[in-house]
């Protein structure tokens, strides 16, 4: 018994070091592979984007322009949040995230990043 | 009748061994689940016109600002000319001597996907590119 509990110990060890612990996605997003070195940090509001250009504001599935519009809006001007980070899978067409983009810009955000991932 | 759980003569454990390894499993598969190895790292995108509303502010991000065009198939235009993907970079290390400022306006054309778009991001950023911004 004694030789199984170091090693799960040297199992649990391994993945306290190696990984990162993090809330999952909001969707199983495959995000795009860059040559970035910037670390990912986390920013006031999270946009998501699937793969079929489906949107979720913090959390909350979009239905369509307007609601995106509201959702921006009153997070911009309730809790004062200027950054964003956007998380969109790397198949999806790029006139989605400009279409974003053009949404945040009205709101008066400040910065934006678009996560990616390091290349394997 | 005398009745000895923990064993007969035995001194008493500080911890079972049994219930050790229950909670280092409940542990090991907790850190399994929630560990992810994918290392994320971000891009920051330039929003032009949005620090002030007035339109002589709006109108300087372009004047002086590079187009680079993401054609559909597979061709970059960067500025008026047609380039390579890997000399991007080359070309921008040229223009950021003369103006350290210079905004790049990425626009891909309709059904580009975003892995396309990145590439050319990762390239104007590799040159020292600061100010990267995306349009329709």
């Amino acid at each position: 018994m004694t030789p199984l509990v170091s090693v799960i110990f040297l199992l649990i060890i391994f993945f306290l070091v190696a990984g990162t612990i993090k809330a999952p996605d909001f969707w199983d997003l495959e995000h795009p592979q860059s040559s970035s070195t910037d670390p990912a940090e986390v920013l006031d509001i999270e946009i998501y984007l699937d793969q079929e250009g489906k949107i979720a504001v913090s959390g909350r599935e979009v239905e369509n322009r307007y609601q995106l519009h509201y959702l921006i809006e009153r997070l911009t001007r309730n809790s004062s949040a200027e950054s964003v980070e956007i998380h969109a899978d790397h198949r999806v067409d790029s006139h989605k995230i400009i279409e974003i983009l053009e949404e945040l810009r009205e709101s008066g955000v400040k910065k934006v990043e678009l996560v990616t991932e390091v290349e394997r | 009748m005398h009745f000895d759980p923990v064993g007969r003569g035995e001194r008493r454990r500080w911890l079972s061994l049994t219930s050790l390894v229950d909670v280092v499993f409940l542990l090991l598969i907790f850190f399994m689940l929630t560990t992810s190895f994918s290392q994320q790292r971000n891009i920051t995108l330039d929003v032009p016109g949005s620090s002030s509303e007035d339109s002589t502010r709006t109108k300087s991000a372009w004047v002086g600002s590079m187009l680079v065009r993401v054609r559909s198939g597979g061709e970059i235009e960067f500025g008026r000319e047609r380039v390579m993907l890997e000399s991007i970079s080359g070309k921008v290390i040229k223009l950021i001597v003369d103006a350290p400022d210079m905004r790049f306006i990425v626009r891909p054309d309709v059904g580009i996907p975003l892995q396309d778009v990145v590439l050319v991001l990762d390239q104007l950023r590799s040159g020292g590119a600061a100010q990267v911004s995306l349009i329709r």
